[in-house]
């Protein structure tokens, strides 16, 4: 009787295949969803789980079958056409023989050919950026082409966490917050309208981020807040606006962001490993005093 | 052989691009949508060539550069559809509204879908926060907030409600 081998890889891989596949069956459209965006949540940069990703696709196709179709080839050939002066670029410069003997050269042709990528992303995104993913997409991947600040404002630092993970702090005033966390820059307000009183100033760490916020309010109603928190620039940051256009107000090296969102008036900007936020019932010409009373010393 | 880098180039996008506008479309619920943030991708493919060449897996690189394109593209969307979700409601601001939200949504939307809308704007959590709570990831709960934000303007298109 011939003996029987068993391949303990292919039995391991069938199996988890077998897994996967039952694991999808049944499932209704919204959770096969959720799967594809687990997956995605999950993917880490340094391996491909495609057979993971091919399972939910084909399992998502058989509940909820697409109709648009969507051709590699024409799409590769109209970004060839996109893109024609970078292609162009690269192949008329060999590798490796041109960058031993014209080094300059070659770091003149990566200037060039980084600078029309980044106007061409540039102008793509601009509509987008302003209000929606400010610090986002930009931010990260354009920072050695763009710069948020100069050296004429002190980049903000945080020097210590005086309160423990999931505690809270409160204070006199918001430099007072700021002094115990040892946080060095320009970034509190000297000035507010006089209408505002002060309410609290309080701080609390959740997972290692924390956050001082300053309450203001009146006896109209009126509502006012400063929120410092620390900046991470791995995570997307967002604020709720209306369809209003958003205005910068650039002073002291620092972008602001003034922006609209209903009854309030918000204005944002990042100094360093802080964001600030402003949100209350004020004016733009309000919020832009504010910010200037920072940078007055 | 040493292979161009048109030649690279062309074998990744067409090896991976089918894929990517799947995912992004079935989690965008755009065609257009989706083909432009995969053609993002391969925008900031260009810019960041010299360090995808050498990654040990410019595939998986593709794919997380993708999910951070659709995060910023589910941002954008919500932005942008603030005002017609909102008709006169008080919600999507950040601070201080109180008011019974949950009275206010049209029936028709799943209990998940109202849950999840719940969460975000009468209680005010954050993507994580809400990943926390309902043991998902965070992209998938902005992909869920989308759909049902969606779902929701739908529903209310032939609505009247008073706050």
């Amino acid at each position: 009787m011939p003996q029987i081998r068993h391949n303990s890889t292919a039995g391991g891989a069938k199996e988890e295949a077998k897994l996967i596949h039952e694991h999808l069956t049944n499932q209704t459209t919204d959770d096969l969803l959720d799967d594809l965006s687990d997956w995605l949540a999950n993917a880490d940069g340094t391996h491909f789980d495609s057979e993971n990703l091919n399972a939910i696709l084909s399992a998502l196709d058989e509940v909820n079958p697409e109709s648009e179709e969507f051709h590699p080839e024409e799409s590769l050939a109209a970004f060839h056409q996109r893109f024609e002066p970078v292609f162009d670029k690269e192949e008329n410069s060999s590798p490796s023989p041109a960058l031993a003997r014209h080094p300059r050269h070659f770091s003149r042709r990566l200037i060039q050919v980084a600078a029309i990528i980044a106007v061409m992303l540039f102008s793509m995104v601009t509509a987008q950026a302003f209000g929606f993913d400010i610090f986002g997409a930009i931010a990260r991947w354009t920072s050695s082409t763009f710069h948020f600040s100069d050296e004429s404002t002190t980049f903000a630092t945080i020097g210590t966490y005086p309160i423990e993970d999931g505690e809270q702090k409160s204070y006199d005033s918001l430099q007072a917050a700021l002094d115990d966390f040892g946080v060095v820059g320009n970034i509190a307000p000297t000035w507010v309208p006089e209408r505002f009183k002060l309410q609290s100033v309080a701080a609390d760490i959740k997972y290692r981020d924390f956050c001082i916020r300053e309450a203001y309010a009146n006896s109209d109603g009126e509502y006012l807040s400063v929120m410092i928190r620390k900046y991470d620039s791995g995570k997307q940051t967002e604020i709720e606006k209306d369809t209003g256009t958003t205005d910068i107000y650039k002073t002291n090296g620092i972008t602001h962001y003034l922006i609209s969102d209903k009854s309030f008036e918000k204005a944002t900007w990042i100094n360093g490993q802080l964001e600030v936020r402003i949100i209350g019932n004020v004016t733009h010409q309000e919020l832009e005093k504010m910010i200037d009373s920072i940078y007055r010393g | 052989m040493e292979v161009s880098f048109q030649q690279w180039f062309d074998n990744l996008y067409m090896q991976n691009s089918l894929k990517m506008v799947q995912t992004a479309r079935r989690l965008l619920g755009s065609s257009e949508s989706a083909e432009d943030v995969v053609q993002n991708v391969f925008i900031i493919l260009l810019a960041k060539k010299d360090q995808v060449m050498v990654h040990p897996c410019p595939q998986a690189w593709l794919f997380v550069t993708l999910r951070n394109q659709i995060g910023n593209e589910l941002q954008r969307q919500r932005h942008r559809n603030t005002d017609s979700l909102d008709d006169g409601y008080e919600i999507g601001q950040e601070d201080n509204y109180e008011f019974p939200f949950c009275d206010c949504l049209p029936p028709g939307l799943t209990n998940s879908e109202r849950e999840i809308l719940s969460m975000q704007f009468e209680d005010g959590y954050s993507y994580e926060e809400i990943a926390r709570k309902m043991g998902k990831s965070v992209l998938a709960c902005r992909t869920k907030l989308h759909r049902a934000k969606n779902h929701c303007r739908e529903l209310l298109k032939d609505e009247k409600v008073e706050i």
